[in-house]
């Protein structure tokens, strides 16, 4: 048994796909006996320094004992929470503060080309090689991670896929009607593409999370004349029964990380529609394969996704075939990994 | 009788060391500060056991310091001390004062008391016999000075580049940047000096003083020299012990530098200032460096001596105003000739330089420093200091994250670094001690 502190940032009151990552860890870690806790530490990004302060207060704290017991590993998930001090550090890295990164000069991004923007992002650079190179071994969630990691930091690090939330409870009811969308109503996650689909594939698109965006894809809903089922947040419940009746899942942001949405697709038997610069699910999704890989365009996405509502039979042999290239993908497989890495396996 | 409360423990005149001229020019100024009583490094624990509020012990790489620092292993913490490093790395102190004495075992008790496990792992090869190459794996990565500094309440070190790897290796110790004195330069006029020293009174000269050693790379300026056409070459003198078969003297004949070079073989102190007065320009262009100060540069430039040095360690400290820069490497002797040349064409800017130079000395006045001595002196006796290893572990995780230091993206703007510095104060208020700073650079304000 090893004592292992997963550690990571905490935005109060919100909650998404990182936590249910780290939560879904620590659950694992606990069910193969390990005494686990979680550490998170509130992290803030305006104005600038917020960004930088909270690094350092992860810089400040001491994790290598609790109470007398030592703590054999640590294990970091998301910017600044790496930034922690420890001998055995192994990171797991969910992103990296992205507006710095692959998001400057994208709307996604308000660090600017001025010189002291410009120092800003040098900062969270060093920063980020100090926390990662320390590591005894860096993860990611997933080879789009990893890429880009290399790509601005010179950094290698090794994919490391992790089951979504609710496996092992998905379940597949038939190909329906309806395409769905699932996720936090974010600009950059472009669920307007599908909406803008539906609307000229006239199929009926459920859409089931809230956030900020929301209002304006309303419009668009508005502004096309598409079918759209504005869901909000759902229960686990409802979300499995949406995945289970659904005919097909839209997956279309912007360089996505990861991803659960393709995973949860598969898991349900659905083939998933997706463009070719969403990142993540395109380590997934073979085009053809376990479903269709379009340009971001709202007409394209529509099509796709029309055409397999109108062929079940084709629909439905993708999504086997998606939940078939899953398999291997269990957590077994990543705590394996994550304690070899950290010299306790 | 009550003791005073300083047990000060240098070297001092007669004995010949750039330490024991520096604590001389220092005590003069740092006893009207506070009350002292010196000690020679062989009578260090005299020192502890004498009553002293604190001691201070002045320390360099050389073997000579030995006995200040067992005093200072033997009375740690009993009593409160200050430790002058005025080298980083101790090495060659441990290794003459113990290996050259077959005192293995100390040997390698000191590079585990300053690196830990690794020390540990390279002390034992040395217990084994077998010969640790701990100065050549790499200087800066294992000074050996860390034990001794674990030893003390605090730290004195003459530049920020010490200090940041001081920061990095033991942020808990409390250390002052206090810069190295500028002692006043004797009288002497520029023509008196020439006539004096047989030098030719209508050329600009350049000195290189000090020992010469191959760090020095007098070679490097000989190649620069050499790239000026002999009309606007200035006068070279090189002031240190050079033997006449040595490869130097070879290659100012080979590059046709007769005229222009003159080596004067070692120099007494007077001759030393002598030469001082008589220069316009002073060159080091020492590489590779551990970080030590050259007191050597610091009188030149008080003496109003503009300076071409390396661009690498301390010297890269000194301000723009009077000292130029070279990068070692490619261009190098290129980059030699072009300064030498203008400063030696170009009347101007040699008084501007001169000046700037000048003012840096008289900042460093034996007596300023004295005084930021002494503010680091009561720090440690009024237990002030060890307050300080907070802001150490904060400068060290500041410096972690890249504040101060040169990113990937070659950003020139610093605010931000403010911005972090001036978001951790004023978020410490109540927590950290007030800034305790012992030397600031201007006297206004």
């Amino acid at each position: 048994m090893a004592n292992i502190l997963v550690c990571t940032a905490q935005v109060p009151f919100a909650s998404g796909g990182a936590e249910r990552h780290a939560a879904g860890l620590l659950r694992e870690l606990k069910a193969r006996g390990h005494r686990v806790d979680l550490v998170q530490l509130p992290f803030k990004w305006y104005p600038r320094e917020e960004i930088l302060l909270s690094a350092a207060a992860w810089r400040l704290v001491d994790v290598t004992e609790a109470d007398g017991t030592k703590v054999d590993l640590v294990i970091p998930m998301k910017f600044p929470s790496y930034l922690v001090r420890h001998p055995n550090k192994v990171v797991w890295l969910i992103h990296q503060f992205r507006q710095a990164y692959d998001r400057f000069g994208t709307q996604q991004s308000d660090f600017t080309a001025s010189p002291e923007d410009t120092r800003w992002r040098e900062l969270i650079a060093e920063a980020d090689a100090t926390g990662l190179g320390e590591a005894r071994k860096v993860f990611t969630n997933a080879r789009n991670t990893a890429d880009r990691l290399m790509r601005f930091n010179g950094i290698e690090a090794e994919a490391l896929y992790h089951p979504p939330p609710l496996a092992g409870r998905y379940r597949d009811d038939g190909p329906g009607p309806f395409a769905l969308v699932v996720g936090r109503l974010d600009a950059w996650k472009r669920m307007d593409l599908a909406i803008e689909g539906a609307a000229a594939g006239g199929f009926p698109l459920v859409i089931a999370g809230s956030g900020p965006d929301e209002e304006r894809l309303r419009k668009v809903a508005a502004r096309t004349g598409a079918n759209v089922d504005f869901r909000g947040s759902v229960s686990d419940e409802e979300l499995l029964s949406l995945y289970a009746g659904c005919g097909v899942v839209l997956f279309t942001p912007a360089d996505e990380d990861y991803g659960y949405i393709a995973l949860e697709a598969f898991l349900s038997k659905k083939p998933v529609v997706t463009c070719t610069d969403s990142g993540g699910p395109l380590e997934f999704v073979i085009e053809g394969e376990t479903g269709r890989v379009t340009p971001p365009d709202g007409g394209a996405v529509g099509a796709a996704a029309a055409e397999l509502l109108a062929s079940p039979a084709v629909a439905r042999e993708m999504g086997e075939r998606g939940l078939e290239s899953i398999r291997g993908l269990t957590w077994e497989a990543v705590v394996s990994a994550l304690l070899r890495a950290g010299g306790l396996a | 009788m009550t003791a005073e409360p300083l047990g000060f423990v240098s070297p001092l005149p007669p004995v010949r060391s750039g330490i024991a001229d520096y604590s001389a020019d220092l005590l003069g100024a740092l006893r009207g500060e506070i009350g002292l009583v010196t000690y020679p490094p062989a009578e260090a624990t005299r020192a502890f056991s004498g009553g002293h509020e604190a001691v201070l012990l002045q320390v360099g790489n050389d073997p000579l310091h030995l006995p200040s620092l067992e005093a200072l292993r033997e009375n740690a913490r009993r009593v409160p001390s200050l430790l002058v490093l005025h080298d980083f790395s101790l090495h060659h102190l441990f290794a003459a004062g113990y290996l050259d004495r077959g005192c293995t075992e100390e040997y390698a008790r000191e590079l585990e008391r300053s690196h830990g496990a690794r020390g540990r792992t390279l002390g034992d090869r040395a217990r084994r016999g077998e010969r640790v190459p701990v100065w050549d794996l790499a200087p800066w990565g294992w000074p050996m000075s860390l034990g001794a500094v674990d030893d003390a309440s605090a730290v004195i070190v003459h530049s920020r580049l010490v200090r940041g790897a001081l920061l990095r290796e033991r942020p808990r110790v409390p250390s002052f940047e206090i810069p190295h004195l500028v002692a006043p330069a004797p009288a002497h006029g520029r023509d008196e000096a020439r006539i004096g020293l047989g030098l030719p009174r209508d050329r600009v000269i350049a000195a290189t003083l000090g020992v010469v050693t191959p760090a020095k790379r007098i070679g490097k300026l000989l190649e620069g020299l050499a790239l000026l056409s002999p009309g606007r070459r200035p006068f070279v003198v090189v002031g240190g012990a050079v033997a006449a078969d040595d490869p130097l003297v070879q290659a100012v004949r080979e590059r046709g530098l007769e005229a222009d070079v003159r080596f004067t073989g070692y120099l007494s102190d007077h001759d030393f200032w002598r030469l001082a007065r008589a220069a316009d320009v002073a060159v080091n262009l020492r590489f590779p460096t551990v970080g030590e100060t050259s007191g050597a540069v610091c009188r030149l430039a008080g003496c109003g001596l503009p300076v071409v040095v390396s661009d690498v360690g301390w010297f890269r400290e000194l301000p723009d105003s009077f000292a130029s820069k070279i990068p070692v490497g490619e261009g190098e002797a290129e980059a030699i000739a072009r300064d030498l040349d203008a400063l030696g064409s170009d009347d101007a800017l040699r008084t501007v330089r001169s000046a700037a130079a000048r003012a840096w000395g008289e900042a460093r006045s034996p007596a300023r420093i004295a005084q930021a001595y002494a503010r680091a002196i009561r720090a440690v006796i009024e237990g002030r200091a060890p307050s300080l290893a907070l802001c150490g572990v904060l400068a060290r995780e500041l410096g972690a994250l890249g504040v101060g230091r040169a990113g990937s993206l070659g950003a020139r703007d610093r605010v931000p670094d403010g911005r972090l510095l001036a978001g951790l104060g004023e978020r410490g208020a109540g927590v950290l001690p007030a800034p305790l700073t012992p030397f600031v650079e201007s006297t206004e304000g």
